[in-house]
């Protein structure tokens, strides 16, 4: 997982971003599927001078397959057929409503979609194709298997965030994995060594949830919000949130300068570019590393 | 006192929103800038919270969230700059707030343009929202808002808009609601529930498809002030608006409020396409909605459709909804007359088909 941490206000208010406080986490999924993205943009391919369609079987399509549920094909002036991907089912849209009440008028959906030069229709005229609803999960390793397949682009190369020199400057930032402990963190010794790596344990990356939990903020209820006023009373009454802290977790990097090797000074120098981010191999544990507030005492509910 | 643009995305001067908002309040800015923040990326899985800090800490004049002219939407899901979110909120919260006390640091001073919202699936067992944008911070234009759902159980509350007076202009919110499908209460489904203000302006926007799987009834509208706007499929679709000046709207069930309004339209005859997957929520060709809005001038750039058609420029009536249609035909008689000069009706052989008239 990385992370990007908040550099300065150290006596803010916990309700805005102080020093040290987590902005945002990036899990290896989620980064993994950006840089797809980012790849598999369609300003990244061109159209065909002839149809202005796109071209079938290019990264593009392959990419737009994997990332949604739906399929279309247009088999006729009036008729759409779309399948789901997932379960392979298909149907036939066209004016007439289903049952669902869902309908498509393809000439005008086709014709409007045309007009953007970003448009992803493939095929051939009378004959497009495209895709539609995202799918819930992506296949991760399909997709790279495509992309390292049609480009000179390798997923191992594509497993950090690509942040901004502005944000190399002002924030700081940072990575950390899962270690498979083997032992307790009651001394100082073994906390240590977890946060420098030299531990020994198995290590891993952490999950999407640890990641976003990672960046929420606390709040508590406040006054009970009275919606007698529509007339609705589901029996489960709803509650005024209040703010205590913009974050929940924060990472006290100026007490890691020398287990993680971090010059404080340049940290905090918005003229200097750092970057802690380390190899797999030596990253400290995501549970020591970001601690959360209320279990500090840092705040108080 | 500046205009200052920063790009966020991949490779750009900030690669997320969050960073970019904490920069509204760290002192990058000077004092009485407008700050503009551009999204290029296909996509940020991201939750947003736009407070006091840029206005009293930084003191900024505007922030401005919108996509790159280029990168922007057409009116259809997935086609430009989107924002989902994978994560949960706690209860009672929602993904998307912007909270600063619009009392002390001015209306209005947030706006957000052109991006689309989409796929915010909530699983966790609380009541879940999708916007907060409290009192009068927010102006929304030309966004998407589609497939927010929660799957939480009976009693939980959904709502797509909660609480405030913002102006949603020229948008489209469709395919959300609550995916839970034993039993529950009636209206826990809501796409806006605003405060009881006609200071809350939903102006020119199309809602479609507000949902509840256990059908409960769901409301598309309570409270604030509506004006050329549809919302059809959404159970009752105007439940309670506020003030008198509601007017041009169109339901598909008989509550459109106002004068000038256009009650039991059917669904199937608003839109290009309502099919999953291929959503498309522009008018069509003798749509009910052509035609039927008022000129709600310019005002907070009011006259751009959801495409970013200046509305005025067509020489027309305004439309009802967030489109603007230029090239849709809207009697049967135009149709007619073509089916007169010969054109063939055999849909096979045919680049026209019928449903085009």
């Amino acid at each position: 997982m990385e992370l990007i941490v908040k550099v300065g206000n150290p006596d803010g208010p916990q309700t805005s971003y102080r020093d040290g406080d987590i902005v945002q986490t990036f899990s290896p999924d989620r980064i993994l599927l950006s840089n797809a993205e980012g790849i598999c943009n369609v300003n990244n391919f061109s159209l065909n001078e002839v149809t202005g369609l796109r071209e079938n079987d290019s990264l593009l399509m392959k990419f737009l397959e994997l990332r949604n549920t739906y399929k279309f094909e247009r088999v006729n002036s009036n008729d759409i057929r779309r399948t789901n991907m997932i379960t392979e089912e298909e149907d036939i849209l066209n004016t007439t409503p289903n049952d669902k009440g869902e309908y498509i008028n393809a000439y005008q959906f086709i014709s409007r979609r045309l007009k953007s030069a970003r448009h992803c229709i493939f095929g051939s005229s009378g004959a497009e194709i495209w895709y539609g609803k995202t799918r819930p999960s992506v296949d991760l390793d399909a997709l790279w298997n495509d992309i390292e397949t049609h480009t000179g682009q390798l997923k191992q190369n594509n497993v950090s965030w690509n942040f901004s020199p502005i944000e190399k400057r002002r924030f700081l930032v940072m990575n950390c994995c899962g270690h498979g402990h083997s032992h307790t963190h009651e001394d100082a010794i073994s906390h240590a060594a977890c946060i420098n790596c030299s531990c020994g344990c198995d290590l891993h990356e952490l999950s999407e949830d640890f990641a976003n939990e990672r960046i929420e903020s606390v709040q508590i209820d406040g006054d009970p919000i009275i919606e007698e006023e529509t007339g609705v009373d589901s029996g489960d009454p709803t509650f005024e949130q209040i703010l205590v802290a913009r974050r929940k977790f924060t990472v006290p990097y100026w007490d890691y300068d020398s287990l993680l090797s971090l010059d404080i000074d340049d940290i905090r120098d918005p003229n200097k570019q750092v970057d802690a981010r380390k190899e797999l191999e030596s990253r400290p544990t995501g549970d020591l590393l970001t601690i959360n507030k209320i279990d500090a005492g840092i705040i108080t509910l | 006192m500046a205009t200052v643009i920063k790009s966020i995305g991949s490779g750009k001067d900030y690669s997320t929103i969050a960073a970019w908002i904490v920069s509204l309040s760290d002192g990058t800015y000077s004092s009485g800038d407008d700050i503009i923040g551009e999204l290029y990326d296909s996509s940020y899985d991201e939750t947003f919270n736009i407070g006091d800090a840029p206005f009293s800490t930084g003191a900024l004049n505007s922030v401005t969230l919108r996509a790159n002219s280029a990168y922007k939407h057409d009116g259809t899901p997935d086609s430009g700059v989107k924002i989902i979110y994978s994560g949960s909120v706690s209860d009672s919260d929602a993904p998307y707030k912007v909270s600063y006390n619009s009392s002390t640091y001015g209306e209005y001073k947030v706006k957000i343009e052109d991006i689309e919202f989409a796929d915010f699936n909530h699983s966790a067992n609380v009541h879940a929202y999708g916007f907060m944008l409290s009192e009068k911070t927010t102006i929304m234009s030309r966004c998407l808002v589609d497939n927010f759902t929660s799957s939480s159980l009976s009693t939980k509350r959904f709502r797509i808009f909660k609480q405030g007076k913002p102006r949603i202009q020229n948008c489209m919110i469709f395919n959300c609601g609550k995916t839970y499908s034993a039993g529950g209460v009636s209206a826990n489904v809501q796409a806006f529930n605003l405060d009881n203000s006609a200071e809350g302006k939903v102006y020119n926007s199309t809602v479609y498809n507000i949902f509840d799987s256990s059908t409960n009834t769901v409301w598309g509208a309570f409270y604030g002030e509506y004006i050329n706007t549809i919302i059809a499929s959404a159970g009752i679709c105007f439940r309670v608006v506020s003030g008198s000046n509601n007017s041009n709207n169109l339901s598909t069930d008989s509550t459109a409020p106002g004068p000038s309004s256009r009650t039991n339209r059917a669904q199937q005859w608003l839109f290009v396409s309502t099919t999953q997957g291929s959503e498309d929520l522009h008018l069509k060709n003798n749509s009910a909605a052509l035609n039927g809005g008022t000129n709600l001038g310019t005002a907070f750039d009011i006259q751009y459709d959801i495409d970013g058609l200046d509305r005025d420029a067509t020489g027309g009536l305004w439309d009802i909804g967030a489109d603007q249609c230029q090239s849709c035909r809207i009697t049967s008689f135009q149709a007619n007359k073509r089916l007169s000069l010969g054109f063939s009706v055999n849909q096979a052989v045919s680049s026209f088909n019928l449903s085009d008239f």
